[in-house]
């Protein structure tokens, strides 16, 4: 008999499908009159869109109908919390990825070779492609927003001014990030099926936030938000990605099956999701930071440029994460942290695991490192004299009184799995011996606020439904997606503890937007936490509702009924789990309900940017040895610890798993993913993954290690908190600092990727120029 | 374009069928013969999610022209369950948490197959270089390489 | 991948035989990774012939004859690595097909088609050059054999018309001792494209002095190329760090004089320069 379910390895649920080849995927999806959609980009990033030209490939073999911002029959844009996204271009567009004609035909060969023939008409206007280039113009890209900024988020504690001019030491300078791409390995895909009798569309395929995406579709097809039933496939890898690049998808393919009463199926070639699909934020810190002389951190002062791109999207919360999460977990008395978005005519940005943090990360803690080295201490020795403890306040004014501050003993943790202090040493020693091949070691701390913070104040909710059923086996449908992070089983073994009943009687539906109550969407490392919160409070109302019946079935007292592995025990009575299910449908009783959890209100003064961002955080500490080669600039990743406090591990083995990935997807965005953006043209340059470089398995080390130190957090219904972010958010920040350690120069590489090129023009003007 | 009649073996059985010889046989496996497994990433043959076996070797399906299938052996994931290799991976990437996603496995356990069949008792090193044309987003591949090592050991025990 | 017909000869004369009858241009196909990722924008491929000789029995052996070993056009990547022959005696060819993209592009992608794509960066060009490898060229039933350095023009550009089929490629036998090495500048460690390659091929004698040498660089020059002067710097002598040196002076300094100053060449050249000293070192047991 299984004993508590939390803690415990359990294999994934949807594994052996995926194993198997049967798991389906959106362009996996066949069915009879299937219609397949292409889509025409815009051929320049800003213009005017005077005219479409949809005839010729009208009248083109297989063609069934090709449909323009013209056919869009309700609100022409959508958008998550911004409604300004076009699905189909309307006035004028925006960036290179925007899409002004869709064809759809009855093989995608056929809908290809059509989509060549689309032409239109444009006037071209000016190209903003940089966030400088958008400030200093006198050209808006969205009319509301006529100086081009669109997001802004400043958290002010203390004097910052002040504090620098009381600091004993200080280092200021840039550090700099570009567009990263999510490159899941499955491209989105959508699929979208008209109902035979009433306005009511079907939506298959990669969507990851479903009650966003139908509300997208409601209005913009003027249907019912009930008559869009929103019912994800197995999803290939999201990170963030799949939201509204899916929505423009499923608006697309809707406005098609409508048209056509058939169903239609899109799918983007890599080039296309690469083109279309939004990015991470580029984003530009100027940093001051000022200290003691004996190391206590005085003051930091930051100003945090983002490329929002051509439209809102994400950019306001990103922001609000740049700023309250940027200056890290440290004790610091004054800290100005302004962080701005600004649109441009690039790719637009948003949702990517971490959501700023990863950029801003790598800028503070590569400070850092200029800072201790200004002092005379190691790094490691720098934080451990600044890291919030308990009861200490975090850096935007938050009493962190609620739960173990435990940052120290991570960081510890990975340090001394990394073996840091002694090979900070002993590296820095070596080198001086002029040796080409150089080791280094780096650190990178950081808290990571639990879901959407004070920014969602009100909306941060979840919601699940749990049904018992005649036979005592637990029907749960929860709206918040499996992205391949192993939701489904992590949640089943919540629902098992919560409800006390053995694993395996849990029946987790597939995510259906007509089954599940309206949820947040899952992102921001919020479902462990959310989706926790709400189970707990369905199986609270369930167990309330059987224990109603219990009562009066025995004619006992049930004040301490405990539903627990499977049992259930009150006054005398001990019966199973089914038998008291069975009681319930006998006396025609329904033991389902519907539970909710919010975030409590936080005290969070948006105006002096102050307060209370979070509900909890996620603590981490991410440390990395490197060796790099200063004939070549090329850098090998020798090592990875990652370590972190999720408050509780629901399932230790994917928690590990989740590490494991985060430390690779940081390792590309530090050393090899570059879009190849260009400048004045805001075209991107690398499509495709011959020139997008992710890590492969030889570029990631075969010892990374994934650590676990765990203290269970109060304000969490099972004691977990999400780990999906903060699995990467140091990452990039650690290698960095190991690499200007290995060139003995803390501050030396100051912008993303550190590609070949990049560190080798660091090593010559190091070398000053003449190696 | 003439159609071609292929002739070849598909997981064991014989396949007789007729298609356009300068189809992707990425697309004749996902078309015409609606075999989803394998998939499709790139199609430019850099994430190994088409991988397929043809002829006893991993090739990214992407890249390979129907024509190039006439009288071929090939291997898809649909197969795998069927043979002793095959279905010892599988237990192993599922046991060992190798499948996070899911959509780079069909590739992953090809190549894995083609390796094993080879080479039985394969080493780390010799593990990652095989499936080094494999991309994967979600596992940091630890846990493939993991997986693959612990089938060459069970696959030598039984 | 769209074309106007598709022809599968089963024999090398039924090849030739196609090449003949073809009445609009035709485009060989071996393994397809160069041609199907081509065909996927611009159809370029739409009004030809696509004659597949991919596997043909005749061009998929490898022999030792003379002085040299002749390679099929159409054995693939992973055979050349796995070759016990080319191995032992023409090893920087092994090495280098070793790093041709991933084991599955290796797999179904042939040293002829290699050749007959030209890309810059192909990573089996260096190692050629340094066999001092020779093309045999049929030409419908007329066949002859040309320096590589004959066949390749420019980037993406051979001498070959499209009735041009490579059949053999011939690199020269390697004496007991001779010394190879291959090495290869990627942004990273697989399926990578190379930034730069430097094939080597040193031969000394028993006193050390040096009988046969041969270094150059790949995704470097327009053209795979030798430089005799270069190669000349070492020949009967025993080398000293100063030769090294003046070796990696003399063949970086190749860069901007034959590929012209370019954005790379502030890279490249003194990389180059670097890694030349490092190998050579290496080789002569670091002098």
């Amino acid at each position: 008999m299984e004993t508590l379910p939390i803690g415990k390895p359990i294999e994934r649920i949807d594994a052996r499908a995926k194993v198997t080849g049967r798991a389906e995927y959106g362009a996996d999806i066949r069915l009879p009159g299937l219609l397949y959609c292409k889509g025409v980009y815009a051929a320049h990033p800003h213009a005017k869109l005077l005219k479409v030209y949809t005839e010729e490939a009208a009248k083109m073999s297989g063609v069934v109908c090709v449909v323009t911002g013209a056919d869009i029959p309700g609100e022409k844009m959508f958008g998550e919390l911004y409604v300004d996204q076009y699905a189909l271009v309307c006035d004028k567009t925006r960036f290179y990825g925007d899409v002004i004609a869709v064809v759809a035909a009855e093989t995608q060969e056929q809908a290809d070779a059509a989509a060549e023939l689309v032409h239109a008409d444009y006037e071209e206007l000016p190209i903003l492609a940089t966030p400088k280039m958008a400030l200093e113009s006198d050209i808006a890209i969205n009319a509301d927003y006529p100086d081009n900024i669109c997001g802004n988020v400043h958290v002010r504690k203390g004097n910052a001014a002040a504090g620098l001019q009381e600091a004993d030491v200080i280092v200021s300078g840039t550090y700099k990030t570009g567009f990263v791409e999510h490159a899941y390995i499955e491209p989105e895909s959508v699929t979208v099926i008209p109902d035979r009798i009433r306005r009511e569309l079907t939506v298959l395929g990669s969507a990851q936030a479903p009650y966003n995406l139908r509300l997208s579709v409601a209005r913009t097809l003027n249907i019912p938000v009930a008559q869009v039933i929103v019912k994800p496939s197995v999803i290939g890898g999201s990170f963030g990605g799949k939201i509204e690049s899916a929505e423009s998808l499923a608006v697309r393919a809707g406005l098609i099956a409508l048209k056509t009463g058939r169903p239609a199926q899109y799918t983007l070639t890599r080039e296309e999701s690469i083109r279309e699909s939004y990015k991470r934020h580029p984003i530009d810190f100027d940093i001051q930071l000022g200290a003691k002389q004996d190391g206590t951190l005085v003051a930091m002062k930051v100003e945090a440029i983002g490329d929002a791109g051509a439209y809102i999207n994400m950019s306001p919360p990103v922001m609000y994460k740049t700023a309250t999460l940027g200056p890290g977990p440290y004790r610091i008395e004054n800290v100005d942290y302004n962080a701005t978005s600004v649109m441009t005519n690039n790719v637009h940005t948003g949702s990517m695991r971490g959501f700023g943090t990863p950029q801003a990360i790598f800028a503070l803690e590569n400070a850092m490192d200029e800072l201790a080295a200004k002092l005379n201490l190691t790094p490691t020795e720098l934080r451990r004299k600044n890291l919030l403890q308990n009861g200490d306040v975090s850096p935007c004014g938050h009493l962190l009184d609620f739960h173990e501050v435990s940052i120290r003993s991570v960081m510890e943790k990975a340090a001394q799995e990394l073996g840091f202090d002694e090979k900070f040493a002993q590296y820095a020693q070596e080198n001086k011996d002029g040796r080409r091949i150089r080791r280094g070691v780096g650190i990178a701390v950081s808290m990571r606020g639990a879901s959407i913070g004070a920014d969602g104040n009100g909306f941060d909710v979840a919601r699940a439904f749990i049904e018992v059923l005649e036979d005592g086996s637990v029907n749960v449908d929860l709206g918040l997606t499996e992205l391949g992070q192993g939701l489904r089983t992590c949640q089943s073994q919540m629902v098992a503890e919560g409800m006390g009943v053995s694993f395996e009687r849990i029946s987790f539906g597939n995510t259906d937007t007509s089954r599940a109550p309206a949820t947040g969407a899952c992102i921001a490392s919020r479902s462990t936490l959310l989706g926790g919160g709400a189970l707990k409070d369905a199986s609270r109302k369930v167990h309330a509702i059987m224990a109603r019946v219990l009562e009066r079935k025995f004619n006992k007292p049930t004040d301490d009924i405990v539903f627990a592995e499977d049992r259930v025990r009150f006054a005398d009575v001990d019966i199973s789990f089914t038998e008291a299910a069975k009681i319930c449908y006998a006396l025609c009783e329904t033991p389902i309900a519907v539970g909710t959890y919010v975030v409590p209100k936080l005290n969070w003064n948006e105006h002096e940017g102050f307060g209370e961002p979070f509900y909890t955080y996620t603590y981490s500490c991410h440390a990395a040895e490197v060796s790099v080669d200063l004939d070549t600039g090329s850098v090998d990743v020798i090592r990875m610890v990652g370590c972190h406090d999720m408050g509780r591990a629901i399932n230790p083995v994917l928690v590990k798993g989740q590490i494991y990935g985060g430390l690779a997807m940081a390792q590309g965005m530090a050393l090899t993913e570059d879009l190849g953006h260009n400048a004045k043209t805001s075209a991107l340059k690398n499509l495709n993954f011959e020139d997008y470089l992710i890590p492969t398995v030889l570029d990631v080390p075969d010892e990374n290690v994934p650590l676990l130190d765990e203290h269970p957090d109060p304000r969490s219904a099972f004691g977990g908190r999400s780990l999906g972010e903060p699995a990467t958010e140091p990452g990039a920040g650690a290698l960095i600092c190991a690499i200007n350690h290995a060139l003995g120069h803390p501050g030396l590489i100051r912008e993303l990727p550190a590609d070949l090129d990049r560190v080798f023009a660091a090593v010559r003007a190091m070398e000053g120029g003449d190696a | 374009m003439k159609n071609m009649l292929l002739r070849f073996t598909l997981n064991g059985k014989p396949m007789e069928g007729t298609t356009q010889p300068n189809k992707r046989m990425l697309d004749v496996l996902r078309g015409d013969l609606s075999l989803t497994g394998t998939k499709e990433g790139c199609a430019v043959g850099e994430c190994g999610a088409c991988t397929v076996i043809l002829n006893g070797e991993p090739v990214a399906s992407c890249l390979v022209a129907a024509g190039q299938m006439q009288g071929a052996e090939v291997l898809t994931i649909e197969g795998m369950s069927e043979t002793l290799i095959g279905s010892v991976l599988q237990d192993c990437f599922v046991e060992g948490d190798a499948v996070q996603c899911g959509f780079c496995t069909p590739g992953f356990i090809m190549t894995a197959y083609a390796l094993l069949l080879k080479n039985p008792h394969p080493t780390r090193e010799e593990i990652r270089e095989a499936v080094a044309g494999n991309i994967c987003r979600c596992t940091g591949y630890i846990p493939i390489v993991n997986a693959i090592e612990q089938a060459g050991i069970r696959i030598l025990e039984e | 991948m769209e074309c106007r017909e598709y022809s599968k000869p089963t024999t090398l004369q039924e090849a030739i035989d196609a090449l003949k009858t073809a009445e609009d241009g035709v485009k060989l196909l071996a393994g397809g990774t160069d041609l199907l990722v081509n065909a996927r924008e611009g159809h370029p491929y739409r009004e030809l012939t696509i004659v597949d000789i991919y596997g043909l029995p005749e061009l998929c052996r490898i022999e030792e004859m003379d002085g040299w070993i002749a390679i099929g056009a159409g054995v693939t990547h992973t055979q050349i690595e796995q070759s016990a022959l080319i191995r032992e005696k023409a090893g920087v060819l092994a090495d280098a097909c070793r790093t041709v993209g991933s084991p599955q592009i290796r797999n179904h992608s042939t040293i002829g088609g290699n050749i007959a794509n030209a890309s810059p960066a192909a990573d089996s060009l260096a190692a050629l050059s340094v066999l001092e490898a020779e093309v045999e060229v049929n030409r419908l039933g007329e066949v002859r054999r040309v320096p590589l350095g004959d066949i390749i023009e420019k980037p993406y550009r051979t001498t070959l018309s499209d009735r041009d089929l490579i059949t053999r490629i011939f690199v020269k036998k390697a004496d007991a001792g001779t010394q190879f090495h291959f090495y290869k500048l990627g942004r990273r460690k697989a399926l990578a494209i190379s930034r730069m390659t430097i094939a080597t091929l040193l031969k000394r004698d028993g006193s050390g002095k040096v009988e046969r040498f041969h270094m150059t660089m790949g995704a470097t020059f327009p053209k795979p190329m030798l430089f005799e002067d270069v190669d000349n710097m070492l020949i009967g002598k025993r080398p000293t760090a100063k030769d090294i040196q003046a070796v990696a002076d003399a063949l970086s300094a190749k860069i901007p004089l034959i590929a012209g100053i370019r954005p790379s060449t502030a890279y490249k050249q003194p990389v180059c320069k670097k890694m030349v000293e490092r190998i050579l070192s290496e080789l002569l047991g670091g002098q």
